[in-house]
């Protein structure tokens, strides 16, 4: 633990240090120590994943060490001790995936920087709050006492918001980004209702008396009292939770503030801070005990519709950030119902169920916290370079970026769900488990609907990322702007390249048990199931499922290999595209754009993706000009959000009669107030 | 000895039956539909011939296309002959089997597709963009009917791979003909549609308005067309051999078994010629119904299951 507080500080010291030196020396001295924490994080993380015997790291342990000297010198300690600080294994696991990002962050970062205008002040402030942001969230991951996760939590947001505000003169970064703040406060709000709620019941805030306090509700019995205080928490905070999460119809605020950030925050939000909501999940989970069947059933319904409106606005979508954002929600909404899923099982006593889809959980986090984050630091690389975002204009980048279309090919296949990548894995474990579970216990309604809706995903999924893969990277440059073919740093590709690798290394079946290991200590937790709570032989079902699998993974990356190799020995003649004898200058126009390659698409899902064509286009004999555009606007947000701000908007005119601006107006207001109180005063006492 | 004998010369049996029946498969088809025409017909071996043609003929590619070429044909062969090793002949195992590889197999298709799209969009032309835009987009209902189907296998035959759904999936209850038959139906619709045959896409056409999968490899040459055309035969016959072993009796034996499936697919390549010489293809706006009658049908299958279950 103490390691953790001492890595924090370096951070914090390290960038002060940073703000004495000017901007090139600053960035690197920055991203030195930033290196240095992230590594550090590693380290100890992956402890966790080569040693089995997890209690070794206990002696790290602050509180416990305080706990046994009992010393009244320690008084300076007590601080810390009283601050409820633990480290658990998924805190670890959470930051294992956190300190790989954030190393990769610090290598791009200043790339990315570099090449904006940015005055010394606003740096200072932007790296300020990054660091904050960082050993907010760590410390999130470790912390046992509501309170602290509380103000953590708000902490993280308020600098996460800050972060974002990168370049803060654009206006849609400003409306972005206070979307994201107002957002980030009602789920804070959420939180902190659901605190006092907790609070008032046990009279403490530790982890531990509020897990024992709840475990005496018996969750046989609905009608006590308190598990009516339970099911009412567990809804509050899992409101709260998956408004941070991005989960529809709470999403729109993700696609708005992923585009507007510069590309590593917008990489570290999405593959870090969101994550944060399954966090805050698995915390509602441990503290409160299980909930209903029917609100597990609510979850899964909740995770595959917001999974499903997430990809199919994804794929409609032609700005590459927007695209990869939308493609966030698609995933968060996956793992909401994989949680959903694993709540599910364990009610149903479906332990097979329950541990593959808390297993599938850590897979396809990881996967795609990885390769999410090298999708986005390559958009942020695209559109430094050719100062472009909308996959109309861009195409060909093969011919000038070949590492960037590398990790891009290889995100591109991760992303969507293709063996043999962790999102593929994960959606493979889940299905295998509810299989399982019609082998067992018949077909029900929701197994048909997880079979139905993850098919449609995966189909749709298909179809975004080779559009975005497709027209954005390969075929002919479509803008018009000249750019040069050009070597990207090193540090830089291998800040693309080494999440794909760990994404494919950690996903794969020699970590399982590491995996199950975190789950075991999870499950311990809910010391009411402990009678028939052997996991043992759904493990070894698993593991011999996986070693299978990973028998002819291996076979068919061998053959794959061997045919590549074979095959790139071919003599090659290069010859233009054959279009069919026509022959004109403007070829390059040729080409199937974006928008082009989703057209019967979008045509079939018009109503769910708020997208506004303008055409100005006349029956005409002879070629006049015409214009065609379109708009892009999230369902929720044009249909129930913009309606409520504007009747607010509304409501406020009306009463801004009362700013005049004279101050004899606002002495008399004051005067009129005075008076109101002492006539109130005054009745009270008649 | 002897097991071991019977299984070595299964495992040749499977090989040949890999390598040569796709392109075979292709020569019935074709020789149905000469003959339904009126012809006398190419050799059933033509396929052959045509693949080892192209194979000795240069390669020419587009001065647009890069590495990613390179990777897809290689990576959509393989992940085509990875997804076929995984259904049984028969009553013969397959290569390579584990619990819920049906899911693996849906995955291994879609990374074929994949590797298709991204080839094609290689070229930088009109016709090849809109062949990959047309083929993707009218595949997004596919794969849930996929899963739904196979969905209703593992319900009925208790078993969650690939290798015991196909195999032990009898007709022995009104309830099991009644699903086998909208299965067959469902599957027999599928070689069709991922087969690129009429009346869904017509693979000897080269009218641009109304080519898919025809259009996709039109920029493609010599070793390059040789291993994109063979992966639609790989295709055809996934759909095929998946098909034909529904229709398997349980009880036979594993030899008069080979037997049942050869002939099977034999009756399916008449079949799918007979279709093609006697329907015309449908229009373009007409196609995306055949997926939605998929979709809909393995829809049908569980709203039966439900119906009859509880």
């Amino acid at each position: 633990m103490i390691i953790f507080y001492f890595s924090i500080i370096i951070l914090i010291f390290g960038t002060f240090v940073s703000f004495l030196f000017k901007k090139n020396i600053k960035l690197i001295i920055f991203s030195g120590f930033l290196i240095l924490t992230s590594l550090i994080f590693l380290v100890i993380s992956s402890i966790n994943f080569i040693n089995n015997n997890f209690p070794t790291l206990n002696f790290l342990n602050l509180n416990r060490l305080i706990s046994q000297t009992n010393t009244g010198n320690l008084d300076y300690f007590s601080i810390f001790s009283n601050l409820n600080f633990e480290i658990t294994s998924i805190g670890l696991f959470f930051i294992f995936v956190l300190s790989v990002v954030s190393f990769c962050i610090a290598l791009y970062m200043p790339y990315y920087i570099r090449s904006h205008l940015i005055n010394q002040p606003q740096l200072n402030f932007h790296l300020f709050n990054f660091s904050l942001l960082l050993s907010s969230i760590v410390l999130l991951l470790l912390t046992s006492n509501l309170l602290i996760f509380l103000i953590l939590w708000e902490i993280m947001g308020i600098s996460s918001f800050f972060c974002i505000f990168f370049d803060g003169q654009k206006s849609k970064t400003i409306n972005a980004a206070i979307l994201y703040i107002v957002m980030m406060h009602i789920s804070f709000l959420l939180i902190l209702i659901g605190t006092i709620i907790c609070y008032n019941h046990v009279g403490s805030f530790s982890f531990e008396k509020i897990q024992l306090y709840f475990q005496q509700a018996n969750s046989l019995d609905l009608n006590t009292d308190l598990n009516k205080v339970k099911l009412l928490l567990f809804s509050i905070f899992t409101v709260g939770f998956i408004i941070k999460l991005g989960i529809f119809p709470f999403h729109f605020w993700l696609p708005e503030a992923h585009p507007a950030s510069p590309s590593h925050i917008s990489s570290f939000m999405s593959s870090i801070v969101i994550k944060t909501g399954i966090y805050g999940l698995f915390i509602t989970l441990n503290l409160i005990g299980l909930p209903t069947l029917t609100f597990a059933k609510i979850i899964i319904f909740i995770g595959l519709i917001s999974a499903l409106i997430g990809i199919i606005n994804a794929a409609s979508q032609t700005q590459i950030k927007k695209f990869l954002a939308y493609s966030s929600v698609e995933n968060a909404g996956i793992l909401l119902f994989l949680f959903g899923s694993s709540i599910y099982g364990l009610i149903n006593n479906s332990f097979f169920l329950y541990l593959s889809s808390i297993l599938a959980i850590f897979i396809y986090l990881l996967n795609h916290a990885f390769s999410k984050s090298s999708a986005f630091l390559s958009a942020g690389v695209i559109i430094n370079e050719t100062k472009n975002d909308d996959l109309n204009l861009l195409g060909g980048l093969v011919h000038y970026y070949k590492d960037l279309t590398g990790a891009n090919l290889i995100s591109s296949i991760s992303l969507s769900a293709l063996p043999p990548f962790g999102n593929f894995i994960g959606e493979l474990l889940i299905l295998i488990a509810y299989a399982n579970y019609i082998t067992n216990y018949g077909f029900s309604i929701i197994p048909f609907f997880v079979f139905l809706f993850i098919g449609l995903i995966g189909g749709i999924t298909l179809l975004g990322f080779t559009k975005y893969f497709a027209t954005g990277f390969l075929g002919k440059f479509r803008g018009k702007s000249d750019i040069k073919k050009r070597k990207l740093d090193v540090f830089l590709t291998f800040s693309l390249y080494i999440q794909l690798i760990f994404a494919l290394i950690f996903s794969s079946s020699f970590f399982y048990n590491f995996y199950f290991k975190i789950i075991k200590e999870l499950s311990e937790k809910f010391s009411f199931l402990s009678g028939n709570f052997i996991l043992e032989a759904e493990m070894l079902a698993i593991n011999k499922i996986f070693n299978s699998f990973y028998k002819i993974t291996i076979l068919f990356l061998a053959l794959f290999i061997v045919f590549w190799l074979l095959y790139s020995l071919i003599k090659l003649k290069r010859e233009k595209t054959w279009s069919c004898g026509f022959i004109s200058k403007s070829n390059d126009n040729f080409q199937y754009t974006a928008n082009s390659f989703v057209e019967p698409y979008i045509s079939v899902f018009k109503p769910l993706v708020g997208i506004k064509v303008k055409k100005k286009e006349k029956e005409m004999v002879f070629i006049e000009d015409s214009y065609i555009e379109t708009e892009h606007q999230d369902i929720v947000q044009k249909n129930f959000i913009n309606p409520i701000i504007e009747k607010i908007n509304y409501f406020f005119e009306k009463l801004s009669f009362i700013q005049s601006g004279r101050t004899q107006d606002y002495i008399l207001y004051g005067l009129i107030f005075l008076i109101i109180i002492i006539i109130i005063t005054l009745i009270r006492y008649i | 000895m002897e097991e071991r004998l019977k299984e070595f010369i299964y495992f040749l049996l499977k090989i040949i039956l890999i390598i040569f029946s796709p392109p075979l498969m292709i020569g019935i088809i074709n020789r149905v539909k000469a003959i339904w025409a009126g012809k006398y017909g190419q050799s059933i071996l033509q396929p052959f011939y045509d693949i080892i043609k192209l194979l000795r003929k240069k390669t020419i590619r587009s001065n647009t296309s890069s590495f990613v070429t390179t990777f897809a044909l290689p990576l959509q062969f393989v992940s085509n002959l990875i997804a076929l090793l995984l259904i049984p002949f028969g009553k013969i195992k397959p290569f390579i089997s584990f619990e819920g590889d049906f899911f693996f197999f849906i995955g291994l298709l879609g990374l074929s597709t994949f590797c298709q799209i991204i080839m094609a969009m290689e070229s930088a032309g009109s016709f090849q963009g809109m062949g990959a835009s047309r083929e993707i987009n009218f595949s997004i209902f596919i794969e849930p009917a996929i899963i739904l189907l196979f969905s209703s296998m593992i319900f009925y035959t208790k078993s969650y791979s690939m290798n015991k759904m196909l195999m032990e999936f009898g007709f022995l209850s009104l309830e099991k003909i009644m699903v086998g038959v909208i299965l067959g139906i469902s599957f027999f619709l599928l070689i069709l549609i991922e087969g690129k045959r009429i009346p869904i896409d017509d693979p000897a056409t080269h009218l641009e308005l109304t080519m898919i999968h025809e259009a996709m490899i039109l920029d493609l040459s010599g070793k390059d067309l040789a291993i994109a055309i063979y992966s639609g035969y790989l295709r055809i016959f996934i759909f095929s051999l998946i098909t034909s072993n529904i229709f398997i009796p349980t009880f036979i034996s594993t030899n008069l078994s080979i037997l049942f499936l050869i002939l099977i697919i034999m009756f399916i390549s008449i079949v799918v010629g007979a279709i093609e010489s006697l329907f015309p293809r449908v229009r373009m706006n007409h196609i995306p119904d055949f997926m939605l009658l998929v979709l809909s049908l393995s829809v049908i299958i569980i709203a039966l299951m439900f119906t009859m279950n509880t």
